[in-house]
């Protein structure tokens, strides 16, 4: 089964946190969860761009300026201060990914047991109690898998990285430097003007739960 | 903020909970008590048969730019091609090089097979926000010395036992290509090296054995966290006045690995050696460190903490910088581990730089690096055991001499002539002894005490 739909790509992550809303916490009904379909799990073919098109490159027939492709972070304490990523564009393709609910270990891996990582002040294993000492609900627990069967594909420039100033100075190229960029791409055996995405597997199952 | 991001998280997992279920586990309703039992504090990720693998000709490019007029620098670039994470060959079932060939030589391998726990469901990573709580036994500081009651920070921790993993990539350095990868390519009268690099039997964690007792080592796993770095006032006790720094973000943690590397440049007969090319690299020449252990602390929450800034000529430069100790009291009697009022002078008694009984904050403060087993008797002049050695491939191979200068020197010293006479003997062509070695091991390291107490990286780019 594929589904090739991006909104329910959006769907998935339209509850991360960008609206800061608070919502308490309720407990569903078991008729409410029961209503819940979708039980073979999902397929998604998921593709952004940005600024570029679909290998990569950046977009010849953009409407704005090419020296308008710009990102800005501001960080705390650092007023009219923006650290510009600037000229960037990029794509990111990723196809055949599965997500489904599986079921955790059914009892310790050779791995449990060490918590001395998650320790806090008191000595205690932060992981408590869904990832304390074996045996504890960390095992036979239902958690979000997903898995991707066929290579990504990313392809990212950045043309470089410098301070820019002012209210707006994150749409604006001010100064003189032009600091060390980034680019992620696809060899092309010394051939020229041949830019294409990188090609990444990333094999075997991700498992997430909350805690 | 922190309370509603956290429940929006919770909601999230929630939401993916209810979202799919698979076709061998039919959807089961959870119970009020088992939904309550999500407190919202973070994010679990396992990783099960798991492998990462970029194309060998997929890269990682770092773009250079025509050097400033009057330099007689040439333009650099670099890119690291085919970036992996596999089983470590301890583990895996089937290694192959970068150019699809089969391979055997473990260590000389770049790909392994997949890993079946590289983050086990109970030793996962954890990704959550924390508030660490300043007491009695351990306090936590801002940087003007006064406690952080409750220092919040957002923290990914790395498993503390996971399957043993292995890591590489090829990179190329390129120099004196005019416009770089994506110029014209007109200008021939570029350089470029190809080199690999292969970590083996890698684990994102490690221990030390706490004064000499193997049997409570002290153990580090890899923490990367994000805090708000606080207010750091002006100070000008000794060395003059320091700028007070703003509230600002900042960054933190510590990097504990341990494992083998191999690095090589030597390609087989027939690979092309070509620009863009993916090398076929023999398995065994290059150089080696086996038995690695390294913690590196970079920033102690909340008083030190790697942070950004622009540059006084505001040109578009920028600073990355590990901020400096500043002299408090409290600060540094913590960051060296000094028990206050402990000792003679009211200082000195819990002094961490000692030979034995440092206090654990000593290890939290101060990083290491090791090589080898630290058995410094085993290594031998051709040891692969552990250490740091070098693996030839050329017919010959190495050849060992001794450091004397000359044969006769011994004599000569001796000698009513050789006493007085300032002039050494003239050298003599002395025979190595030993010849034809595939293999040198120069030995072992241990580095104690590293700790970074100001760093600061600022770009000069383009002036």
């Amino acid at each position: 089964m594929m589904i090739r739909f991006l909104a329910v790509a959006m769907l998935v992550f339209a509850s991360l946190p960008t609206t800061g809303r608070l919502f308490a916490m309720d407990a569903m009904s078991e008729a409410d969860l029961a209503d819940v379909a979708a039980q073979q799990g999902i397929a998604l073919d998921l593709y952004l761009g940005i600024n570029a098109d679909s290998d990569g490159s950046g977009r010849p027939d953009m409407t704005v300026p090419e020296g308008l492709r710009r990102l800005g972070l501001r960080f705390e304490g650092r007023t009219d201060e923006w650290l510009t990523l600037k000229n960037y564009y990029g794509v990111i393709e990723v196809s055949n990914l599965f997500i489904d609910v599986a079921v955790s270990s059914s009892g310790p891996t050779a791995h449990a047991g060490d918590g001395s990582q998650f320790e806090d002040s008191n000595g205690n294993d932060l992981r408590d109690p869904l990832l304390g000492s074996p045996g504890g609900s960390v095992y036979n627990l239902p958690l979000v898998q997903f898995q991707l069967s066929d290579p990504l594909r990313l392809a990212l420039t950045i043309e470089s990285i410098g301070i820019e100033y002012g209210p707006q100075g994150y749409a604006q190229d001010n100064s003189l430097v032009n600091i060390v960029g980034v680019k992620v791409g696809q060899g092309s055996d010394g051939a020229l003007n041949t830019f294409q995405p990188a090609s990444i597997r990333m094999e075997g199952r991700i498992g997430v739960f909350g805690f | 903020m922190w309370p509603a991001l956290l429940k929006i998280v919770r909601l999230q997992v929630a939401f993916c909970l209810a979202l799919a279920c698979s076709g061998t586990h039919a959807l089961q309703a959870m119970d009020e008590d088992e939904m309550a039992a999500v407190s919202g504090a973070g994010l679990v990720l396992s990783l099960e048969d798991w492998r990462f693998l970029a194309s060998p000709g997929s890269y990682l490019e770092v773009t250079g730019d025509p050097p400033p007029v009057g330099s007689t620098s040439q333009r650099g670039d670099a890119r690291w091609y085919g970036i992996s994470y596999s089983a470590a060959s301890s583990i895996s079932t089937a290694d192959e090089s970068y150019d699809g060939t089969s391979c055997v030589v473990g260590i000389g391998c770049p790909i392994g097979s997949a890993i079946p726990l590289a983050a086990a469901v109970d030793n996962p990573f954890i990704i959550r926000v924390f508030d660490y709580v300043s007491e009695g036994t351990r306090d936590y500081y801002n940087p003007d010395g006064s406690i952080v009651d409750q220092p919040t920070v957002f923290e990914l921790l790395a498993p503390t036992s996971h399957d043993k993993l292995k890591a590489s990539f090829w990179s190329e350095l390129l120099v004196g290509l005019d416009g770089g990868y994506h110029g014209s390519r007109v200008d021939t009268g570029f350089q470029f090296l190809q080199s690999r690099v292969i970590m083996d039997e890698v684990e994102l964690y490690t221990s030390i054995d706490m004064n000499n007792n193997p049997v409570t080592p002290k153990k580090f796993g890899t923490v990367w966290r994000m805090y708000q770095y606080p207010t750091r006032p002006a100070y000008s006790t000794t060395y003059g006045p320091l700028p007070g720094i703003p509230a600002t973000y900042g960054l933190g943690g510590t990097i504990a690995v341990s494992g083998d590397m191999h690095f090589s440049a030597r390609q087989k007969a027939g690979s092309a050696n070509a620009l863009e090319s993916v090398p076929s690299f023999t398995e065994t020449a290059g150089m080696y460190f086996k038995g690695v252990d390294t913690v590196l602390h970079l920033g102690v929450m909340h008083y030190m903490s790697l942070i950004l800034d622009d540059v006084p000529a505001q040109d578009g430069n920028f600073t990355i910088e590990l901020t400096t100790l500043p002299e408090v009291p409290a600060l540094y009697n913590d960051y060296y581990s000094i028990s206050p009022g402990a000792g003679p002078g009211g200082l000195a008694a819990g002094l961490g730089y000692k030979r034995t009984n440092r206090p654990e904050r000593y290890y939290e403060t101060h990083g290491f690096w090791r090589i080898g087993d630290q058995n410094f008797g085993n290594n031998g002049i051709s040891g692969t055991g552990d250490g740091i050695y070098f693996m030839s491939e050329e017919p010959g191979g190495f050849a060992a001499f001794s450091d004397r200068r000359s044969e006769d020197q011994d004599a000569w010293e001796l000698s009513e002539l050789g006493f007085f006479n300032l002039v050494p003997p003239p050298p003599t062509q002395k025979n190595p002894n030993n010849q034809n070695l595939s293999t040198v091991n120069l030995g072992e390291v241990n580095v104690q005490g590293i700790l970074i107490q100001n760093l600061k990286i600022t770009t000069l780019s383009g002036t």
